[in-house]
């Protein structure tokens, strides 16, 4: 294993990996204990067509991509505050929209000519210094998020009405957590694929909220297993031939099932 | 310190506070009370700014509210301490050591809140609401989950605060055994205002069969 880790390729995916890990793992207990994990996978559907349509125009999709995931999110978060839908209504509408027409353009367009699974699967050992660069961005721009908004986060997360009472600008905040995801979603896609990149938005929390006991523990937690879950699933992604997101994925999967034989402190069975 | 005028509250069709109207000075102990479904945690919601009434006004002498709500929002499955939700709300540790005192609760201070008890929960909770230091502290139903022992030691608690700190209380129950002290005031409502007056006024009220089912 120590011959292939000096390759500047796996190098290059494993720090890519871990960055969006954390990334991920920084917004996940603001969703998933809220019960908003399934934005990210709305919006990792809605990605697909924003690529589809960034690579039909643009020698640089992301330019296309990011703005059209971006506007879906706040066209999901519209319809949930204003037109008062439910979350799952809401999500499930906006989405199923964007990927039809992801279908659609790719069914219907001559010159579309990338491969429908490099999309869902994506293929972190072949992106460039470029998607180092953008994905360091994100998870620079969500740690300033996390630490300006932190305890308003958190209230808002565990007593949402309280969070109102309190003259918390709820709304602006879950605009922002909406557009941070999808900042996160469409840069994490061509790494992780459309189709697994919700998981490390809900793994992390998921696992580490059973084990802690403490809001903080269970961010920091789910830090640590985003970052071994990453590093391992790419490290055994690449001698198996397997894609590098679903290796994570069963990383995560190990220790979501590890984390049921692990009592939480104190508690007694 | 409290002045409400024709507050008007409708869900769809459904007319659910009529011309609620009542003022209150300041270090005043307010009890609302009514049968289920008159209104009452409406009433709340909208003095809290929850809600807002088709119609009507609210004057609050004062932005610094305290509220106890009735069912907690509050998701089981959020791992949290007593710590964190206490610091959530202020820095100041000898106000939050100070308040878990008073609610017997000091040895929980880093405790999860996963294993308390419902009225364990509910004292956690009082605590974030007067860590405010409010000057109008209102309560929805506070001892519905307490045990005997501190619901008493409860609203004798909330007395004390009322003379020691000249809180404003607007006290919410369905329980007319919570309305035990005479030096307070009375709302019974149903809709629109049935009662409203001193508690030696709400005995004779009450006696005449103008109470709850």
């Amino acid at each position: 294993m120590g011959d292939f880790l000096q390759f500047a390729f796996l190098q290059q995916a494993l720090l890519i990996g871990v960055i969006l890990s954390i990334s991920a793992a920084l917004l996940s207990p603001f969703l998933v204990l809220n019960q908003q994990g399934m934005i990210a996978h709305g919006l990792s559907h809605v990605s697909f067509t924003g690529f589809v349509l960034g690579l039909l125009f643009l020698d640089q999709p992301l330019w296309i991509a990011v703005p059209f995931v971006v506007s879906s999110s706040i066209l999901i978060q519209y319809l949930t505050t204003k037109v008062k839908l439910q979350g799952d209504v809401s999500i499930g509408i906006v989405t199923s929209i964007a990927f039809a027409i992801g279908l659609i353009l790719i069914k219907t367009s001559s010159s579309f000519n990338v491969s429908v699974e490099s999309l869902l699967v994506g293929n972190i050992f072949t992106l460039r210094a470029g998607d180092l660069f953008l994905s360091s961005v994100i998870l620079l721009s969500v740690i300033i998020f996390i630490w300006r908004y932190y305890q308003k986060l958190f209230l808002m997360t565990y007593d949402q009405n309280y969070a109102v009472f309190l003259k918390v600008n709820v709304t602006f905040i879950r605009y922002l957590l909406a557009i941070f995801t999808s900042l996160f979603i469409v840069i994490g896609v061509r790494s992780i694929g459309v189709l697994l990149i919700t998981s490390l938005i809900i793994f992390p929390a998921a696992i580490a909220s059973k084990i802690s006991t403490t809001f903080k523990h269970t961010f920091l937690l789910g830090i640590m297993i985003a970052v071994i879950s990453s590093l391992f699933g790419i490290l055994f992604a690449h001698p198996l031939d397997i894609p590098a997101s679903a290796s994570i994925v069963m990383m995560y999967t190990l220790l979501f099932i590890i984390s049921f034989f692990i009592k939480k402190g104190g508690q007694t069975s | 310190m409290v002045h409400v005028k024709d507050i008007n509250m409708f869900f769809g069709q459904y007319h659910a506070l009529k011309n609620i109207t009542f003022n209150l000075n300041k270090g005043d102990f307010l009890h609302i009370v009514g049968p289920n479904g008159s209104g009452k945690s409406t009433l709340i919601k909208i003095l809290v700014g929850l809600l807002q009434p088709q119609s009507g006004e609210i004057a609050l002498n004062t932005s610094i509210l305290g509220y106890l709500p009735q069912t907690f929002n509050v998701s089981d499955h959020v791992p949290m301490s007593v710590y964190e939700v206490l610091k959530n709300i202020t820095k100041n540790e000898t106000d939050i050591d100070g308040w878990l005192h008073m609610m017997e609760m000091t040895d929980y201070k880093y405790e999860a809140m996963q294993h308390l008890s419902g009225g364990q929960k509910q004292r956690i909770f009082l605590v974030r609401a007067l860590l405010q230091n409010p000057e109008i502290l209102i309560l929805d139903e506070p001892t519905s989950a307490l045990d005997p022992h501190f619901r008493e030691t409860f609203l004798h608690l909330l007395h004390h605060l009322q003379r020691t700190h000249k809180m404003t209380i607007i006290h919410v129950t369905h329980d007319l055994t919570d309305v035990v002290k005479s030096n307070c005031k009375v709302l019974y409502i149903d809709q629109d205002i049935r009662f409203f007056g001193d508690y030696k006024d709400f005995q004779n009220f009450s006696h005449e069969g103008h109470h709850h089912g």
